[in-house]
């Protein structure tokens, strides 16, 4: 009787080792799953922490002055909060050094600190600076439509007919030269515009080409 | 004798069909469980805030790094992100532009060097088509210690 009991128990074992064999372990892929979860978890917290207290610097044009806390327009018309104390570092125009009572509305100044997960910049220092110019360099996606030493002719996909003024400046991207840019190449051009749909190239990149 | 083997195997296969099950039964369970856990796919965030120029909505334009009003004590950055696949991409710095083109999967990255002071970084990239998107960012690097 026990030979039999044996048996059968054998019999068993061996079906059902036979399943664990060829049934793929989950605990792997399980495994798997848990350690990026808990590594993407790690990384959103680490990056709650940097972005809680993170170096910033506002740039704009002080819009509200309330003791010592300055409302800063910035140049995408946004509205920033930033601090200012007495151990603020105050740069006036001119590089004078200045104090919170020097600061206007109006300024344009640039705010550099810690800000908060609010948003709000506690300046460790301050500067009052004239803004940038305004940039008159731009960009062009156009198939070409006529070629010369010093020019090209484009048109956009607005039907847009430009002129693109060439130069010993002048760039290529890649292998490009000069003399592979032919009617009907299509190409990116960056440069300073000028009027009327001129642009002096400053860069060409002729597409399909590496 | 016979008799009492066929019954023993008969019953192995019965004891091992019921482990087997057990098994299936076990690794389904499991197999479901990482469906709970698994993270939610988190959409790719802009650190500027678009400004969109694009004559096509099917041209898109993310960048990673740098963040909008980052402070650098280093003249130096890379600037990256992702748009569409292949895509042309123009990177206006304060004293200089590039072009880069991006990669299959649309990536694309690109050091931009910083002059004292705020700089304006834009971007624009182009599809195929010539459909264009466009981004700003006014990041300020400084040698001062803040």
């Amino acid at each position: 009787m026990r030979q039999y009991l044996r048996l059968f128990l054998v019999v068993g074992l061996v079906i059902a080792s036979s399943a664990v064999a060829q049934t793929p372990s989950p605990s792997a892929t399980s495994a798997g799953v848990i350690r990026d979860a808990v590594k993407q978890q790690v990384d959103k917290e680490l990056a709650n922490i940097k972005q809680a207290v993170a170096k910033k610097a506002y740039v704009g044009t002080i819009a509200n002055k309330s003791d010592l806390t300055l409302t800063i327009t910035n140049l995408k018309n946004q509205s920033r909060t930033a601090t200012v104390t007495t151990d603020t570092t105050i740069k006036l125009a001119g590089g004078k050094d200045g104090t919170p009572a020097d600061l206007k509305v109006g300024d344009f100044v640039i705010a550099m600190g810690d800000a908060d997960s609010n948003g709000v910049l506690t300046a460790k220092r301050l500067l009052v600076v004239t803004p940038s110019a305004a940039d008159n360099r731009s960009a062009v996606f156009a198939t070409v439509t006529k070629v010369t030493s010093a020019a090209l002719t484009l048109e956009n996909l607005k039907k847009e007919a430009w002129t693109i003024k060439l130069n010993s400046s002048t760039s290529y991207t890649g292998t490009t030269t000069a003399t592979d840019i032919k009617v009907g190449s299509k190409i990116v051009v960056a440069g300073t515009s000028g009027a009327n749909f001129t642009l002096t190239a400053a860069i060409i990149q002729l597409l399909g080409v590496k | 004798m016979k008799k009492e083997v066929f019954l023993a195997i008969a019953i192995g296969f019965a004891l091992g069909l019921v482990i087997t099950f057990g098994i299936w039964t076990a690794n389904k369970s499991l197999k479901n469980l990482p469906k709970a856990i698994q993270p939610s796919p988190t959409p790719e965030t802009a650190s500027a805030s678009p400004t969109p120029n694009s004559t096509s909505s099917t041209i898109t334009l993310s960048l990673t790094t740098p963040a909008d009003e980052a402070l650098f004590t280093i003249a130096k950055t890379p600037v990256s992100g992702k748009t569409v696949a292949n895509a042309s991409v123009v990177i206006f710095s304060e004293d200089n532009q590039q072009i880069v083109t991006a990669d299959a999967k649309g990536n694309f990255t690109a050091d931009v060097a910083l002059v004292g002071g705020y700089n304006t970084i834009r971007v624009i990239a182009y599809d195929a088509m010539g459909n264009s998107v466009e981004q700003t960012i006014i990041v300020t690097f400084t040698t001062a210690k803040i």
